[in-house]
């Protein structure tokens, strides 16, 4: 409708004639806020005290706005005001986000590149967690490989010795110097096949600290005919050995096999043996299952 | 009003029957009131009264005839009393006026009503929460160079709209000096007894 200038012309009685009749049919009618031009008279009083007014308007000020006296006593209470704060101690000023925040959306501008500051911020800091854990995760997996060559490794190393044995009866368990020796070193279960559920009939291996194989002694409830596939795998149905042979000669004497495995191979925990045969010709193939326990001291 | 009769015209001229002219009458007379006001009229009370007696007056007269909204009418009788008043007025006060703005823009410290003041602006800026007592303050405390827009830098400095800025002060400006008012009265009052 009207500017502040224009407002402070009229109170100041400085307006032109058409302004002045404009602004006072305003008020009349009531479109404009009588608390607006109060405020604006107040202004006049503060610009006054702190020698803002123009060199037009100081004059008239003090010669024509003041003649109301309640003008008088608000420009009183303004002075007072001014000087009481003047007497006081600044306060420390605590900028808080939010304000900060506020001061922000009171600058629009500042908003685009605020935003894209705090999203780069977030991408590095998210892009740095997760090259962190896919580190950690690289080398789990690293040392895991690790662990299992050194299995492999190992696993080779008796499958070699093994197989250097022509006869059947010479199994590696009967190459070892000495039974003293053989029960420092390794710890042996004798098994049968079936999936006993039951706690009590589940063979138990104690596994020795110094035992550094295990000897499985299993019953075969079948004559291997063909390649007999062993495999053995841990309670969280994970295969942590298997082997194959394709000629089942030697592997199995009076109903017995043996097993040689590196103790390491071992955690406590359960365990299941599984020996398969192939039977010739169309028959299916021969299966033994052996459930054991193995607990470590 | 000399009398009933110009009342009763002046009612019925107003609105359409005795009770709308009342109700318009009270609303014409306040922002007559608030007109002479922003005009710096002392007396701004009985140069609305006076508006109304007038237009009363004429009104009553053979031959009286106006079209159209009678705020026009009173608003044009208005102008009139404005500048018998400010005829009136004006050679007696005028001269005095700038000294005495000097001696009300620099109270006298140690003056027992001024004293009075600061303590009762100590008691209402303490009820004042934090944040808006050191808003006034600050503005008050001009720490800025005058010649800056002091309420631009306080806006910004605040995170709001100089507008909102402003509107702030102006209630808290009205809060506190009402506060004052009526903490100086009763120190007053128990001054006397």
């Amino acid at each position: 409708m009207f500017t502040d200038e224009k407002y402070r012309a009229f109170i100041l009685r400085m307006a032109d004639a058409e302004t002045e009749a404009a602004i006072e049919e305003g008020i009349l009618d009531g479109r404009i806020d009588p608390d607006h031009l109060r405020q604006i008279e107040e202004e006049l009083i503060d610009d006054h005290l702190f020698g803002l007014l123009s060199t037009e308007e100081e004059p008239i000020f003090r010669s024509e706005f003041l003649s109301a006296p309640e003008r008088l006593r608000k420009l009183n209470f303004a002075a007072v005001l001014k000087e009481h704060a003047t007497r006081q101690t600044p306060e420390v000023r605590r900028s808080t986000v939010f304000g900060k925040l506020r001061g922000m959306v009171a600058k629009p501008w500042l908003l685009p590149p605020a935003t894209a500051m705090i999203c780069a911020v977030l991408a590095i800091v998210w892009l740095a967690d997760r090259n962190l854990s896919l580190s950690h995760e690289l080398s789990q997996l690293t040392h895991e490989n690790d662990e299992h060559q050194r299995v492999i490794a190992s696993m080779q190393a008796e499958q070699q010795l093994r197989a250097s044995h022509s006869s059947p009866s010479i199994r590696p368990t009967e190459t070892l110097p000495s039974p003293v020796a053989i029960e420092d070193q390794t710890s042996i279960i004798e098994l049968s096949p079936g999936v006993n559920r039951g706690l009590a009939v589940v063979p138990v291996l104690n596994l020795k600290k110094r035992a550094s194989t295990v000897t499985i002694v299993l019953e075969l409830p079948f004559a291997p005919e063909a390649t007999v596939r062993e495999e053995l795998r841990n309670s969280n149905n994970k295969q942590i050995w298997s082997q194959q042979f394709s000629d089942p000669s030697g592997i199995s004497t009076h109903g017995l096999s043996t097993i040689v495995l590196p103790a390491r191979l071992f955690a406590t925990g359960e365990y299941r043996l599984r020996v398969e045969a192939d039977a010739d010709g169309d028959e299916p193939p021969s299966r033994a299952i052996y459930l054991f326990r193995v607990r470590k001291d | 009003m000399k009398t009933s009769a110009e009342l009763d015209n002046l009612l019925l001229w107003l609105g359409q029957d005795a009770a709308t002219g009342a109700r318009r009458y009270v609303e014409l007379r306040r922002k007559l009131v608030t007109l002479f006001a922003f005009r710096g009229c002392e007396a701004a009370e009985e140069l609305a009264d006076e508006t109304m007696d007038r237009t009363a007056r004429t009104i009553l007269k053979p031959g009286f005839s106006f079209e159209g909204n009678p705020m026009a009418y009173l608003h044009g009788v208005a102008r009139n009393v404005h500048l018998e008043y400010l005829r009136r007025n004006r050679t007696v006060s005028q001269e005095l006026l700038p000294e005495l703005a000097d001696c009300v823009a620099q109270p006298s410290s140690g003056t027992s009503e001024v004293e009075q003041q600061h303590k009762c602006l100590d008691q209402c800026l303490a009820r004042l929460p934090r944040e808006k007592r050191s808003l006034l303050l600050r503005y008050y405390r001009g720490e800025k160079s005058a010649k800056i827009d002091a309420r631009m830098q306080l806006a910004q400095e605040e995170g709001v709209e100089v507008t909102t800025l402003r509107i702030q002060l102006f209630r808290l400006r009205k809060s506190l000096r009402r506060c004052v008012e009526r903490c100086t009265r009763s120190m007053e009052m128990e001054m006397r007894f």
